[in-house]
């Protein structure tokens, strides 16, 4: 790749024109839709923090997620309609955001690593009003989540965290003795036996963890970078396929294809007991890599109180105890595991947080531009040689 | 410019609101892409340009070759699979069958969620699937063929059954334009069933089996979804990169580049394959211009 | 022999049909074998959601739009197509095929640019005209080589016995290629209903049933995917069936007009 722009604009410029994802244009239509939204808000009376509007709520989450069940009383309650369209893959949110026509939504979710590159590149966040979110207070959220800068810097917030989880090796016992670390995957009976979850956020670090480099990611250099991924040929000698997803990842363990994964959703072991094949998520010697997704308000939003409105459910003590239930996740606010049953609670040492940060820190994803580290490019391209076998 | 007749006028109105629409969405956009092939982007930012860095860049890719033989080879078995196995089909219900009945039955299934259909192929042909456990039973092997799932074969069959349906009804349709009674005449004048086949019926439904034959296989050689969960460790495609630049990397440029690199190889295929019909003597030739 | 292999043809396609079937009365969340029970709780769960129901819905709409603005497109194209000679048919028959000598993916891309450009806001319309883009080839070649070999010398007769345009177009041309253009608008509704890959770039917030189901899967894969296609499929037979019989109606109804007109 040149790194430096030839500035020579088409001679059709004017349907060629590049303004389908320039800064310019971002700036234009968050301006006219927060102008937008400041008219609108300053025609009717400004409610109160959280007394939330009804009208309809656009919003955008991974499945399971829509707090659909959790906030039933709410919606009810406030007259809330809530549209929920489903995201597959992070690139789903961005996809709607990006360029000069923006889809409406009024909430959507990001996972960690993203924040920079929403907040500062694509300039499609709105940033938070904590004071409309009562719920969201120190005294209420773990101070592992509270003002993290995965969510909140130069003193803004931009939005709340509200579900996290691990992801981990998992195994099947049946097919394989206990499985203590990483190098325990490369055992002659687990050849044609491995898979590896296609979830970057997952895989990455711990790829870069295998190699020594750990704590340095998301930054690594492009030597450490190179390093890291030709560490990574003999586990691929392993592997049978590349699940897709973590859904397919369940699936290929309920059928009894794989006796492992290398990085996978800690529910995992919840889900195929369903499908009746025992699982084990172990978090082996060279640790886990963690997951947390928070909801942020997108620069199209319509509906801004119901917004917040819905920001601060999703962080009060009960919808987190039944949302960490229903999809085996950890919750953020301190008082909802004294509401959870005996497992969802045992999912997560929540005596002891800071040590499973430790563990398993919240880390970011590679820079996007950069010299001297390999970059979010460079990572996926990697990563795609990597599946396609060269 | 000369004289059109009436007819032709009146088809070029009829025509005229097609073409707007293609004009529109398919060359306009099309063109667009293409410019944006030659552009440079860095994290979803398009930066104008023109440069074939783009095409380099995927040329000099080892596995951007690699991928794409996967992607010609799926097309390639897909499409010979289908237009095979559906021609006596189509062949049946067009000269034996009266009703649609048949026909319905065969379109029908083709409703079905082809996502959905994906993961049921993995049950009939998984390590516990179907084939295996009934080969098991009866004794025939002990222990589970491991190639029938995640592997090239497991691709084909899957893209296979997806467009057999796809397949017929293109041929359906262009058998139906071969009229009974030129069989018939072939044959009283004592051509063999073979030579019915093959100096009639074929190069009468050139059209329609050339047809079956690209669009079966543009479709499975660009699908990215079926090869990702049926084709194993090393099953992946083209397509798989191409979206990945479009959602995850955000080079747009680089996947626009790789599509029309895609779409040159499908080029060469598709010559290649109706460059084959004539030298077998199944295309049309002189005969039947007119 | 021949009617044994299409049996076989037949019984290839519908075996995984039978297993989906089969499995989305799974008593258990597995989709694989031994199978331990029955159940209808994926149904019931699968009716209790929203967003299935939601999206069932767009998908209905989507397919709806893009069965009937493809058929009106396309038959109109066809019968210019058969009127039209040599390059200018050449040329224009190349360019209707366009679209799908293209992967699927590289029309999603390429919409997605042109609807920034013009700030179009991604919805179902645009789903709909990405839809209409990707099914008209197929509607085209379908109904061409019906029409094209379709006497034109029978039309012109019946605008020399006094008929107008519209009057033999009804009279004549219609009660000929109107199975062929029936089949290929449910074709038009099939390509359109389980449409995956371009979709995903051009939806804006509301969900089609193939992206529901994509992002169910990526879940957990439960035999909810499994209800989910079966209803699918039920619902598109219904709707053939519908089909069919109106078809078959109104071609009783214009049968007996010519019989009345020739008695007259």
């Amino acid at each position: 790749m040149v790194d430096k722009p030839i500035a020579r604009p088409f001679g059709s410029a004017n349907i060629l024109r590049n303004d389908i994802l320039s800064r310019r244009d971002f700036l234009g239509t968050s301006l006219a839709l927060g102008a937008g939204v400041a008219a609108g808000a300053t025609l009717g009376a400004w409610p109160g923090p959280a007394a939330a509007a009804g009208g309809d709520l656009k919003i955008m989450a991974w499945e399971g997620f829509t707090l659909d069940n959790e906030l039933k009383g709410w919606r009810e309650k406030n007259g809330v309609q809530v549209d929920a369209a489903i995201i597959s893959t992070q690139d789903d949110v961005h996809a709607k955001l990006i360029g000069s026509n923006p889809v409406r939504l009024d909430l959507a979710e990001y996972s960690q690593g993203f924040e920079k590159f929403y907040v500062d590149e694509l300039k499609i966040v709105k940033p938070v009003d904590i004071a409309k979110v009562p719920n969201f207070t120190p005294a209420n959220i773990y101070p592992e989540f509270y003002e993290a800068p995965t969510w909140y810097w130069n003193g803004t917030h931009f939005a709340v965290p509200w579900i996290w989880g691990l992801n981990a090796l998992v195994y099947n016992p049946a097919m394989t003795k206990p499985i203590t670390s990483y190098k325990d995957l490369l055992a002659p009976e687990l050849k044609g036996k491995l898979t590896f979850c296609d979830d970057t956020i997952a895989t990455w670090p711990m790829i870069a963890r295998l190699a020594g480099f750990g704590p340095k990611f998301p930054n690594l250099t492009k030597e450490e970078f190179k390093t890291a991924f030709e560490g990574l040929g003999p586990y691929r000698d392993q592997c049978r396929v590349f699940g897709s997803s973590n859904g397919d990842v369940i699936s290929l363990f309920a059928s009894g294809e794989i006796a492992a994964c290398f990085s996978v959703w800690s529910g995992t072991p919840v889900e195929t007991a369903k499908r009746g094949v025992k699982t084990v998520y172990t978090v082996p010697a060279e640790g886990a890599v963690m997951w947390c997704d928070a909801w942020f308000i997108p620069i199209s939003v319509g509906n801004l109180d119901a917004a917040y409105g819905f920001m601060n459910e999703a962080v009060a003590a009960k919808p987190q105890a039944e949302v960490a239930k229903a999809v085996n996740g950890g919750a953020v606010n301190k008082h909802a595991p004294a509401l959870m049953d005996a497992d969802t609670k045992a999912l997560f040492d929540y005596s002891n947080l800071p040590q499973v940060f430790a563990k398993s820190p919240l880390q970011g994803q590679p820079p996007r531009v950069s010299d001297t580290y390999a970059t979010y490019d460079e990572w996926t391209q990697a990563w795609t040689d990597f599946k396609s076998s060269f | 410019m000369m004289k059109i007749s009436r007819q032709e006028r009146m088809g070029l109105g009829l025509v005229a609101p097609s073409f707007f629409f293609l004009l529109v969405f398919f060359i306009i956009p099309a063109i667009l892409l293409f410019v944006c092939s030659f552009w440079m982007a860095q994290a979803f930012r398009l930066i104008p340009a023109f440069t074939f860095d783009n095409y380099a860049r995927a040329l000099s890719n080892t596995g951007f070759y690699f991928l794409t033989w996967n992607a010609l080879k799926n097309g390639l078995c897909t499409a010979v699979l289908t237009v095979v196995l559906s021609f006596p089909a189509a062949y049946f219900i067009v000269y034996r069958t009266r009703g649609n009945l048949l026909f319905y039955l065969i379109l029908v299934s083709w409703f079905s969620s082809y996502l959905v259909r994906i993961y049921a192929w993995r049950v009939i042909l998984g390590s516990n699937g179907l084939i295996n456990t009934t080969l098991m039973q009866l004794g025939l092997i002990d222990q589970p063929l491991e190639m029938l799932l995640f592997s090239p074969f497991a691709t084909i069959v899957t893209l296979t059954h997806i467009m057999l349906p796809f397949g017929l009804l293109l041929l359906v349709s262009a058998l139906r334009d071969v009229k009974k009674e030129y069989v018939e005449a072939a044959r009283d004048l004592g051509a063999s069933q073979t030579e019915v086949l093959t100096r009639v019926i074929l190069p009468m439904c050139y059209k329609g089996v050339v047809g079956a034959f690209m669009f079966t296989f543009v479709i499975s050689a660009g699908d990215f979804v079926t090869p990702q969960l049926l084709g194993g460790r090393d099953g992946m495609t083209t397509g798989i990169l191409i979206a990945n630049q479009f959602r995850t990397a955000g080079n747009w440029p680089f996947g626009a580049a790789m599509a029309f690199l895609l779409l040159a190889a499908f080029l060469v295929v598709y010559l290649g394959f109706v460059r084959l019909l004539d030298l077998l003597r199944l295309a049309p030739g002189r005969r039947f211009h007119d | 022999m021949l009617r044994f292999y299409v049996w076989l043809y037949v019984a290839f396609l519908y075996a995984p049909i039978a297993i989906i079937t089969l499995f989305s009365f799974h008593s258990s969340a597995s989709l694989t074998f031994p199978f331990e029970g029955v159940s209808l709780r994926w149904y019931a769960k699968i009716f209790s959601d929203t967003t299935f129901l939601n999206s069932l819905t767009n998908s209905l709409i989507v397919g709806a739009s893009t069965a009937a603005v493809t058929t009106v497109l396309g038959s109109l194209t066809a019968l210019g197509l058969a009127r039209l000679k040599g390059r200018i048919q050449t040329v224009f028959g190349l360019l209707a095929f366009g679209p799908v000598a293209l992967p699927g993916l590289f029309l999603g891309i390429a919409l997605v640019m042109l609807f920034s450009q013009v700030g179009l806001q991604r919805s179902l319309v645009t789903v709909t005209i990405a839809h209409v883009l990707f099914t008209l080839p197929f509607f085209i070649e379908a109904v061409r080589s019906r029409i094209e070999y379709f006497d034109l010398s029978l039309e012109e007769a019946a605008r020399d016995l006094g008929a107008t345009p519209l009057q033999s177009f009804r009279l004549v041309t219609l009660p000929i290629i109107g199975p062929t253009i029936g089949g290929a608008a449910i074709l038009s509704f099939a390509l359109s209903f389980d449409e995956f890959i371009i979709t995903v770039f051009v939806s804006g917030n509301e969900t089609t049933l193939p992206l529901t189901i994509w992002s169910m899967m990526r879940r957990a894969v439960s035999p909810d995917i499994n209800a989910a296609s079966v209803i699918s499929l039920g619902l598109s037979i219904g709707l053939i069936l519908i089909g069919g019989l109106l078809v078959w109606y109104q071609r009783r109804l214009a049968l007996s007009a010519r019989a009345k007109d020739l008695e007259t």
